[in-house]
C-alpha cells in the first residue's frame, strides 16, 4: 500500500457517519438474531426451507454478484475503456440470466436437488460430482478471504483502521449472522445492502453529472481530454480497448461469443453460489422468476457504475493525472481508486455513512455469498454423500453451522496470507474462473443430450478447465499478446469447444446411464408437466409470467444497446 | 440421498424484510435530511468542494419515500402464513 495513497484518499468520516453505519450493523446482526428462529431443519439454513418470494431472491440474485469486487472493478473498467463496459452487463449477463429463468432452472427445481453439484450427481454420477464439488467448495472459501482482505484495504485507506481489526470485525460479524440465520439471513442482508449501494450510487451520478455539466458536458470532456480515443470510450462497439483485439470484427466476435456466451453463461447458469439463491424461492414459478426479476436492476444499475467511472476520470485531478499517463504516473491512485475518489470528493458527511455502509455491506455480502453456498456443498454433496451418511437431519444441520465456522475462519487465514502474497490471491481467483467455463458446456449437453456417459461429464470438466488455463498460461508467456480480459474471453471460448468435442467424443465409446435414472435431468425424458410451474395464488397474472418478464428485460436491454451504441 | 423434510413454516412470517428495509431507510432518511436542513455549509462535500447540490437534503428525502413506500407495501399486502395441513 502506498504512503501517499493513504493519505490522500482518506475519507472525513464524522460522528454522523460512524452513527449510521453502526445503524447499519445493528440491522445486520438483527436480521441474523430473527431469522434464527426460522431455522429448524438443514433445508432451513441451506435454502430458506424453500420459502422465499421471488422479489426477495431475485434482488439477493444480483446483489451476491454485486459484491465490492464488481463495483470497484467495473467502475474501474468505467474509468478507463469507458461505454464498453456496459458489455458485462447487457450481453456479458443479462441473456444467460433470461437462459438460466426459461430453460435451465425447471431442471433445478424441478429435480428438487439442493445444489448445482448434486444435479451433476444425479446426471453424470461420482466422477463429474467430485470434481465440481471440490473445485467449487475449495474456491468459495478461498474468495472469501479474498474479499475479507479486500475490504480490509479499503476501510484502511478510507478510515484508516489497521488491516487485521477490520479482518476480525467483518468476519465475526458475517460469521454470527450465517450461522444464526442460515441462507434466509444471508438473502435478506444481500437484498437490504443492494437498496444501501443503490442509495450510494445513484446520488454519485447525479451530482457528477451536475458537476460535469450533464451527459454532453462528460462527452464534451472525454473529447477535450484525449480526442485520439475518446471515440472508444464513448461508444460500446466494436468494444477493441476492453477487448485488446485491434480488428474490429474479431473484438466484436470475442465479446459476443466469449463473454456473451461461453463465460456469462457459464458464470450465471452453473455457480452455486447465484444459483442457491434461486433454489431457496418458495416455488418453480418463483424460482423461475428470480433471475428474471433481478434481471431488470441488472440491466439499469451499470448506468450507475460506468458513468460514476467516466466521471472520477475527468472530475478527480488525480485520476484524471494518471489516465493522462497511460496508467504508468505513480501518484497514489489507480482506476480502482475511481468509486472512492468520487466518494471524498462529492458527498457531504451524512451521505459519506451511507456510502461507507454500502461499501463495506458490499464486500460482507459477497463473502456471506461465499460462505453460505460453501457450507451447503461441504455438508450435502462431501459431508452426506462421501463421509457420514444417513444421519438424521440434525446431525447435518449441526454439520452446517460448524462448518460455517471452519470456513470462517479459513477465510480469515486467508485474509492474512494474503496480506503477503497479493499477486498469488490475484492469480488464485484467476485460476477459479477456469473451472467455471467449461460448467455451461458439460451442463447443456447433459441437459439436451441423454446419450453423453458419466465418463463425458468428467473428462470434458478437466480437459476444458485444462484448455482455459493453458491459453492463460501463454498469453502470459507472451506467445500470445491479448489483454486480461481478451485472454480470458478467448480462454473459455477453448474451453467450451474442447469440452463439447471431448464429451461428444467420449459419450460414443462409453456408457451412457439407463433412461430410467434421468427423468427429471434431460429434457428428452422429462414429463412436460414437471417442468410446468403452477399458475395460481401467488404465481397467477400475466405479470409473473417467466416469458413475459424475458420479453421485457430483454426489450429493455436492447433499448439501452441502441441508446448507448 | 434426499432426506428432503417437508420444512415446518411457523418462522416464515415472523419478520417482514419490507419492515426492516423500511426502517434502516427512515433512520437513513431522517439523520441525512436533518443534516442538511442544519449543517452551515449546506453545498459542500466532506472534503471541502462545492458541489452546488444540498445532497444531504435531497437523497434524504428520496430514502423517505422509498421508507414510507416499502412501510406501505407490507402493509397493504401482509405476509401470509401458509396455512399448516
Amino acid at each position: 500500500m502506498q504512503v501517499l495513497g493513504a493519505a490522500s484518499l482518506r475519507l472525513s468520516a464524522g460522528p454522523i457517519d460512524y452513527i449510521l453505519i453502526v445503524v447499519y450493523f445493528a440491522l445486520v446482526l438483527g436480521i441474523g438474531a430473527m431469522a434464527r428462529r426460522s431455522v429448524s431443519s438443514s433445508l432451513d439454513f441451506f435454502l430458506s426451507g424453500r420459502s422465499l418470494p421471488a422479489w426477495v431472491t431475485g434482488l439477493a440474485f444480483i446483489s451476491a454478484n454485486l459484491g465490492a469486487v464488481e463495483i470497484f472493478g467495473m467502475t474501474a473498467n468505467g474509468a478507463q475503456y469507458g461505454l464498453p463496459t456496459v458489455h458485462y452487463y447487457w450481453i456479458g449477463a443479462i441473456p444467460a440470466m433470461v437462459f438460466l429463468g426459461l430453460v435451465m432452472m425447471p431442471f433445478y427445481y424441478g429435480s428438487r436437488v439442493r445444489s448445482v453439484p448434486e444435479f451433476m450427481l444425479r446426471r453424470f454420477g461420482r466422477f463429474a460430482h467430485l470434481v465440481n464439488a471440490i473445485s467449487f467448495a475449495l474456491a468459495q472459501v478461498l474468495i472469501a478471504g479474498v474479499n475479507l482482505y479486500a475490504l480490509a484495504t479499503v476501510v484502511n485507506v478510507l478510515l484508516g483502521w489497521p488491516l487485521w481489526v477490520s479482518i476480525i470485525v467483518a468476519a465475526v460479524i458475517v460469521l454470527a449472522y450465517t450461522t444464526l440465520g442460515g441462507m434466509r439471513a444471508a438473502v435478506y442482508n444481500e437484498v437490504m445492502q443492494f437498496f444501501v449501494i443503490v442509495a450510494m450510487l445513484v446520488p454519485l451520478t447525479l451530482v457528477g453529472l451536475h458537476q460535469v455539466g450533464g451527459w454532453s458536458g462528460l462527452v464534451d470532456k472525454i473529447n477535450a481530454i484525449d480526442p485520439s480515443t475518446a471515440a472508444a470510450q464513448l461508444h460500446s462497439w466494436p468494444g477493441t480497448n476492453i477487448t485488446g483485439i485491434g480488428n474490429a470484427t474479431l473484438s466484436v466476435l470475442g465479446i459476443v461469443f466469449g463473454l456473451g456466451f461461453v463465460l456469462s453463461f457459464g458464470y450465471w447458469t452453473t455457480n452455486f453460489a447465484e444459483v442457491q439463491r434461486a433454489l431457496s424461492a418458495r416455488s418453480m414459478s418463483a424460482a423461475r422468476r428470480t433471475p428474471l426479476i433481478g434481471a431488470f436492476p441488472k440491466t439499469l444499475i451499470v448506468l450507475v457504475i460506468v458513468i460514476p467511472g467516466m466521471l472520477a476520470a475527468v472530475l478527480s485531478p488525480e485520476l484524471a493525472a494518471y489516465k493522462a499517463s497511460g496508467g504508468t504516473l505513480n501518484n497514489g491512485v489507480t482506476y480502482n481508486n475511481a468509486i472512492e475518489l468520487l466518494i471524498r470528493d462529492l458527498l457531504p458527511n451524512g451521505m459519506l455513512g451511507v456510502a461507507i455502509a454500502g461499501m463495506v455491506a458490499a464486500f460482507m455480502a459477497g463473502m456471506a455469498a461465499n460462505v453460505s453456498s460453501f457450507n451447503t456443498v461441504f455438508t450435502y454433496d462431501i459431508w452426506q454423500t462421501y463421509v457420514v451418511k444417513d444421519r438424521p437431519d440434525e446431525y447435518y444441520l449441526r454439520v452446517g453451522r460448524i462448518i460455517t465456522v471452519v470456513g470462517c475462519l479459513v477465510a480469515i487465514l486467508t485474509a492474512f496470507i494474503a496480506g503477503g502474497f497479493n499477486n498469488l490471491m490475484n492469480y488464485l481467483q484467476t485460476l477459479f474462473s477456469f473451472f467455471n467455463a467449461p460448467l455451461f458446456a458439460t451442463f447443456i449437453l447433459g441437459m439436451f443430450w441423454k446419450r453423453m456417459t458419466p465418463m463425458a461429464g468428467g473428462i470434458g470438466l478437466i480437459m476444458g478447465t485444462v484448455s482455459a488455463v493453458t491459453v492463460d498460461a501463454l498469453n502470459r508467456a507472451h506467445v500470445m499478446n491479448l489483454s486480461d480480459q481478451g485472454a480470458s474471453f478467448l480462454g473459455a471460448i477453448a474451453a467450451f469447444v474442447v469440452d463439447i468435442v471431448l464429451s461428444v467424443a467420449i459419450s460414443y465409446v462409453t456408457r451412457p446411464k439407463p433412461d430410467a435414472e434421468l427423468s427429471g435431468l434431460v429434457w428428452s425424458l422429462t414429463p412436460r408437466d414437471a417442468l410446468r410451474q403452477a399458475e395460481v395464488g401467488e404465481d397467477s397474472g400475466w405479470y409473473r409470467r417467466p416469458a413475459v418478464l424475458a420479453v421485457g428485460v430483454l426489450v429493455l436491454a436492447v433499448a439501452l444497446s441502441i441508446v448507448f451504441w | 440421498m434426499s432426506s428432503e423434510v417437508s420444512s415446518p413454516k411457523r418462522g416464515a412470517g415472523l419478520f417482514d424484510l419490507r419492515l426492516i428495509i423500511a426502517v434502516l431507510f427512515g433512520i437513513f432518511g431522517l439523520v441525512v435530511t436533518i443534516t442538511g436542513l442544519v449543517v452551515k455549509a449546506k453545498d459542500v462535500s466532506a472534503s471541502g468542494i462545492n458541489v452546488g447540490v444540498n445532497v444531504n437534503l435531497w437523497t434524504g428525502i428520496a430514502m423517505l419515500i422509498l421508507a414510507a413506500l416499502m412501510a406501505l407495501w407490507a402493509l397493504l399486502r401482509p405476509v401470509k402464513l401458509p396455512a399448516d395441513g
